[in-house]
């Protein structure tokens, strides 16, 4: 009963089965990968590097300098000429940074670069360049802390490129970000610093965009996209340096990493890994790395004043909105960072801040102030905007302008924002949270940990001593805080992931060196829901169809039902509601307009329920009347164009993987009676476990084995009279709803998945007898044909 | 609300524990881990990890969660007499004109407008308080008594003090270190303002409790109450009056009100930089991070809360100490004055 995974959350997911060197046959290799999609549109245009060995000889390829390309020795031979690899210094280093030519393109350097280059200077890694250099050289792994914005992200990368050069074995660095904003963000960062077009010498590379080129020698990129490579390229051979950033956060995708490269250093000697923190205390990496050297940057420049508020709040949004406020009309200059948890409070706070900004100003209260939000799948045009300096006075003399940057917890270490004095933080992030006993994930409201709140305060030290005004008491600091934040692992579904560590060839999966283990039962659940769907055999071996669902990036189950719909007729079909079930909600239900936007949706209702409601929109939205101006249109009919928009791109993409697959993409007939009854089948292939029947003639359901009680979400087209419904979602609040639910038959459960509706199994109830009833009835007909 | 895995709460549905998947061990799942090496009751992870010791209850048992579906903020209680408190003070102005007391809630008004004039942004949303916790250095908090109080010092040494209320409230850094020197500071306080305090209080009062025929307070219960009440008042009296008067301003006071809140503002600029910079010098000085144990942080804490009674305006009073009692009882005398049916009659 996971809830969705969504394409576009944070884990970058996607592989680049991209391989080295110049050679023509780029369309190819392009077009069979599935994440490298969208190249096919111009892949002749685009040169791409192909190994001539495939992907796994360089390892042994190299030890010095092996120029192996043309390109180098045309362009930037000179700079780097007599850089001995893994024997370089700071010096050397500082020297081809002056220029005059771009000692990587070996075109000449531009006067912003060398602005950025006297900034980059002041930052505090640079000043132990040399001693970085001398660790890196020495060691195969190596922990690197430092507090944010003392240029880990940014200038570690580049010290690496110079003394490793991997361009010179046709290697790359990669460096790891757990949030898809950050990866894009910093990339683009760099390659202003290093005076080059981004997707050139510097990329990224994020889930369902790739931004990097033949000439890329560093790519910034998810952490969930490396481990995707990783199960293309068990090595990741094409790698000389690997950075896992951000490693404090402990997201799902860098903990697996760790893992695995762990192993990988052993297999692969020429390969160097850095470890990033933002948090202090590495003892804890150090230990787990075979006690690998740390090295430290000194702290922070400014100190933060913490201030709490003396009772607790009764709404925290209000008082972090007239917190802001306050600030503003009376505090120093300064931008201002309020942390909150979501999109939807996000965009809420950040058009009332801008309300009663308007309102000072007007009142000359106070300077003007603009508003940012900032959260993960915000567009990428606009998370750039956080960057943006705060605006002028409004007239010469007047009171200084703010900047305010609502954001979720990417801006508490991905992103380095200059210019920020007062951090705001009402002690609250969403957060993930798995119980495997009844398998619920969930995203909740959660109370963040100490060291996030200090991650928090940090923040406002950056160019100033600063302000932090937590919203709560000191008291609840220190009561009702915990120290750290858990790590992804152990509040994660882990079907996705023991799926993906299948495919990775890790075999024991008991005894899988990860920093912190995942509880024994959320191992066992991850293993029996990829038992029932038939991607482990009974022996807990991937199967043909476990190994197909691994290239997708989808839950399980998902990818399961995209991949069996052909038996059912209607992929075509499958395919759109699945990119419908991978993107955030597509109806748009604001407060003030709640009766106008059901009554739009009843447009599209489907009274077998919510999946082909959606797919109704979809379709409705795919037409020709729509796609004539579809954001108006979205509009009109309350749908979110955002949505819609990522479903369709995220569509293509599934189906590339598809074609690739030789998955047949078909429809039944719509004049055919079975058109919508086909695509429920379908459904059920995919989520029979998550099925919930009706209690009696009431309103409560109760789920399927796990027995829990549930409503049906508010927001359901459908009415009260189906007596077994599949979800796409458990929802926890203090009544436990499912949502988006369609009805299905008793007799589709027992046909289509046997061995999970194995009435025996069942405990003796409600359901076990139903079912029985239906299995007796099915039996009868069956007799009455044999007899006929 | 919490992460909080050692208290092992759990709200997560009916029957969080699941026990029949649980326990049964003929499971794939368990066959498999078995298989694996694994025994009921181990962690998972590589033998004789390096790091084992660093890992947490979490890796043996899922995490366990507190729900959250509103908007309370952290460290709030659900349900508490805190909600029940918010809106009140409008709601006494509305019971006053009812009453046909316009004449006084005019005049109250009018007061509260000009005080209000101190600070717009107060007066629209209300004020915000805090008290300073210290200095995050590193990632480690700095703090001393002694800086604080010296900070206190410089505040209070202001000239413009007989401005100051808008300074203490502001006053982040303030602490006071006992209640008996806020009470001393009242009696010597400026006249007016204590009575204008008391007026509003007054007002409070009256609905709460002579339309209400509230006959239990006792005359002691009652002086303290109002003690601390006007304690509260005296430092966030600006902001007390917000809560009172949710009506808008005529543009002329707006305009008034803004001119001296710019005044004000920058007095208070001054107040806090020079403060601000005191607090810098003096904190290298103080103790060490660690050595701030819980006992004097609680303390300082504790003597912080009589500057600023409640959080914000709008109520959630929460006070840590005897004073509690008092106030909870003060509160549900509030209650019952506005749900007795009585009272709303006589209305
Ligand atoms: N997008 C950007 N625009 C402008 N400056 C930036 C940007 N990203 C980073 N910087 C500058 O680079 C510095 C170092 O940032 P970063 O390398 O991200 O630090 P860290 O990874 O240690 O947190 C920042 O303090 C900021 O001055
Ligand atoms: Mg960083």
């Amino acid at each position: 009963m996971a809830s969705k995974r969504e394409l576009t959350s944070e884990d970058g997911n996607s592989s680049t089965k991209r391989a080295k060197m110049e050679n023509g046959n780029g369309k190819q290799d392009a077009g069979g990968n599935p994440y490298l999609a969208h190249w096919n549109d111009d892949s002749n245009s685009k040169p791409l590097r192909v190994d001539p060995n495939g992907t796994s000889g360089w390892s042994t390829l190299y030890g010095g300098i092996a120029l192996t390309n043309n390109r180098i020795e045309a362009n930037s031979a000179d700079a780097l000429y007599n850089f001995k690899r893994h024997a370089t210094t700071s010096k050397q280093a500082s020297a081809a940074e002056d220029g005059p030519l771009n000692p990587f393109t070996g075109k000449s350097l531009s006067n912003r670069y060398m602005g950025i280059l006297k900034k980059r200077r002041d930052l505090p890694v640079h000043k132990q360049r040399d001693e970085f250099l001398k660790l890196y050289q020495e060691s195969q792994i190596l922990v690197f802390v430092g507090e944010t914005g003392s240029g880990k992200t940014t200038q570690i990368p580049q010290f690496v490129l110079f003394d490793d050069m991997p361009h010179k074995s046709a290697q790359m660095v990669a460096c790891t970000q757990p949030r898809r904003v950050a990866a894009m963000s910093v990339a683009q960062r760099v390659a202003e610093e290093m005076d080059v077009e981004l997707g050139e010498e510097v990329g990224y590379s994020i889930r369902f965009e790739d931004k990097t080129g033949p000439n890329t020698m560093l790519k910034y990129m998810t952490d969930g996209m490396l481990l995707r490579e990783a199960m293309h390229d068990n090595n990741l051979t094409r790698y000389s340096t690997i950075i896992l950033d951000e490693a404090h956060e402990r997201t799902l995708a860098t903990d697996i990493l760790m893992g695995l490269l762990k192993e990988v250093v052993l297999r692969r000697k020429d390969l160097k890994l850095i470890i990033m923190s933002a948090t202090l205390d590495a003892t804890k990496f150090q230990k787990y790395f075979h006690n690998a050297p740390l090295l430290a940057v000194p702290g922070r420049t400014h100190p933060v004043e913490i201030f709490y508020t003396p009772a607790p709040e009764r709404d925290y949004v209000e008082a972090s909105l007239r917190t802001v406020l306050q600030i503003h009309a009376t505090e120093d200059e300064g931008d201002i960072l309020l942390f909150l948890t979501g999109e939807e409070e996000i965009e809420d706070a950040c058009r009332k801040i801008n309300l009663e900004a308007q309102d000072l100003v007007r009142e000359d209260a106070a300077g003007p102030l603009v508003v940012y939000p900032l959260y993960g799948t915000l567009p990428p045009a606009q998370q750039q905007k956080i960057f943006s300096p705060a605006p002028p006075p409004t007239r010469p003399g007047g009171r200084p302008g703010r900047k305010v940057i609502v954001s979720t917890n990417i801006a508490e270490t991905s992103l380095t924002i200059d210019g920020i004095v007062y951090v705001v933080d009402p002690g609250f992030s969403k957060q993930k949270v798995y119980n495997p006993r009844i398998r619920v994930e969930s995203l909740l409201v959660s109370p963040i940990s100490k060291a996030s709140a200090q991650q928090r305060a940090g923040r406002a030290g950056r160019t100033r001593p600063g302000k932090c005004f937590r919203l709560y008491t000191e008291q609840a600091f220190k009561k009702e805080l915990i120290e750290q934040t858990y790590p992804e692992v152990l509040r994660s579904n882990l079907a996705s992931t023991v799926l993906e560590l299948k495919k990775l060839g890790v075999e024991d999966l008991v005894h899988f060196d990860l920093m912190d283990p995942p509880a024994p039962e959320t191992l066992m659940r991850a293993l029996e829901e990829l038992n029932y769907l038939a991607c482990l055999d009974d022996e807990g071996e991937l199967t043909v169809l476990g190994s197909l669902a691994s290239q997708f990036p989808l839950d399980p189950a998902l990818a399961v039902m995209l991949i069996t719909s052909p038996e059912f007729y209607c992929s075509n079909e499958i395919l759109s509601l699945t990119a419908l079930l991978s993107v955030p909600q597509i109806f748009v239900r604001p407060a003030a307009n709640r009766k106008r936007a059901d009554e739009m949706k009843d447009l599209f209702a489907h009274p077998d329920g919510d999946h082909l409601t959606m797919l109704n929109v979809y379709h409705a939205f795919k037409s020709e009347e729509a796609q004539a101006n579809p954001k108006q249109w979205c509009h009109d009919h309350f749908l979110s164009y955002r949505a819609l928009q990522q479903a369709d791109n995220v569509r293509m993409q599934l189906k590339r993987i598809m074609e690739r697959e030789e998955l047949e993409l078909m429809s039944t007939s719509f004049e055919n009676k079975k058109y919508y009854e086909n695509i429920r089948r379908a459904l059920v292939a995919g989520f029979f476990m998550q099925v919930a029947k009706r209690e009696g003639n009431g309103k409560t359901y109760t789920t399927v084995k796990d027995e829990q009680n549930v409503l049906l979400h508010p927001s359901t087209v459908l009415g009260q009279d189906s007596e077994w419904v599949v979800y796409n979602e458990f929802v926890l609040t203090t009544k436990n709803y499912i949502r988006t639910v369609t009805s299905v038959k008793a007799e589709w459960l027992l046909d289509i998945a046997p061995n999970y509706y194995d009435i025996a199994s069942f405990k003796k109830g409600e359901i076990r007898t139903a079912l029985q009833r239906v299995a007796t009835k099915i039996q009868r007909k069956e007799q009455e044909k044999g007899k006929r | 609300m919490g992460l909080a895995a050692p208290k092992n709460r759990s709200k997560i549905s009916n029957d969080p524990q699941n026990t029949t998947w649980a326990n049964n061990t003929e499971r794939f799942g368990h066959r498999i881990l078995t298989s694996q090496g694994w025994t009921p009751g181990s962690s998972l992870g590589a033998t004789d990890a390096a790091h084992k010791a660093h890992y947490t209850a979490a890796s043996h048992s899922h995490i366990r969660v507190l729900l959250k579906d509103d908007n309370l903020g952290l460290g709030a209680k659900r349900g508490s007499e805190r909600a029940e408190n918010f809106g009140l003070a409008g709601f006494a102005s509305i019971l006053g004109r009812l009453n046909g007391k316009e004449e006084e809630v005019k005049k109250e008004q009018e007061r509260q407008e000009k005080i209000a004039q101190r600070a717009y942004v107060y007066q629209k949303f209300g004020m915000m308080n805090f008290v300073s916790g210290g200095f995050l250095v590193g990632d480690k908090i700095e703090k001393g008594v002694k800086r604080e109080i010296e900070v206190k010092v410089e505040v209070k040494s202001e000239p413009e003090s007989s401005d100051s209320e808008a300074v203490e409230k502001k006053s982040k850094k303030r602490k006071r270190s006992s209640e008996d020197e806020v009470k001393l500071e009242e009696q010597s306080g400026d006249e007016p303002e204590l009575k204008r305090k008391k007026k509003s209080m007054n007002l409070r009062e009256e609905a709460a409790k002579e339309d209400a025929a509230l006959k239990s307070s006792s005359k002691s219960k009652k002086e303290k109450k109002d003690k601390k009440d006007k304690k509260d008042k005296k430092s966030k009296s600006a902001s007390d009056t917000l809560a009172t008067d949710s009506e808008p301003l005529s543009d002329k006071a707006r305009r008034k009100a803004e001119k001296r809140a710019r005044k004000e503002e920058k007095k208070l600029k001054k107040a806090l930089k020079k403060a601000a910079k005191e607090a810098a010098k003096s904190s290298p000085t103080t103790e060490d991070p660690s050595s701030g144990s819980e006992e004097e942080v609680e303390s300082t804490s504790a003597s912080s809360v009589p500057t600023s009674g409640t959080a914000t305006p709008s109520g959630l009073t929460y006070n840590p100490r005897g004073m509690h009692a008092v106030r909870q009882r003060y509160i549900r005398q509030k209650k019952m004055a506005s749900m007795d049916p009585q009272a709303l009659k006589e209305v």
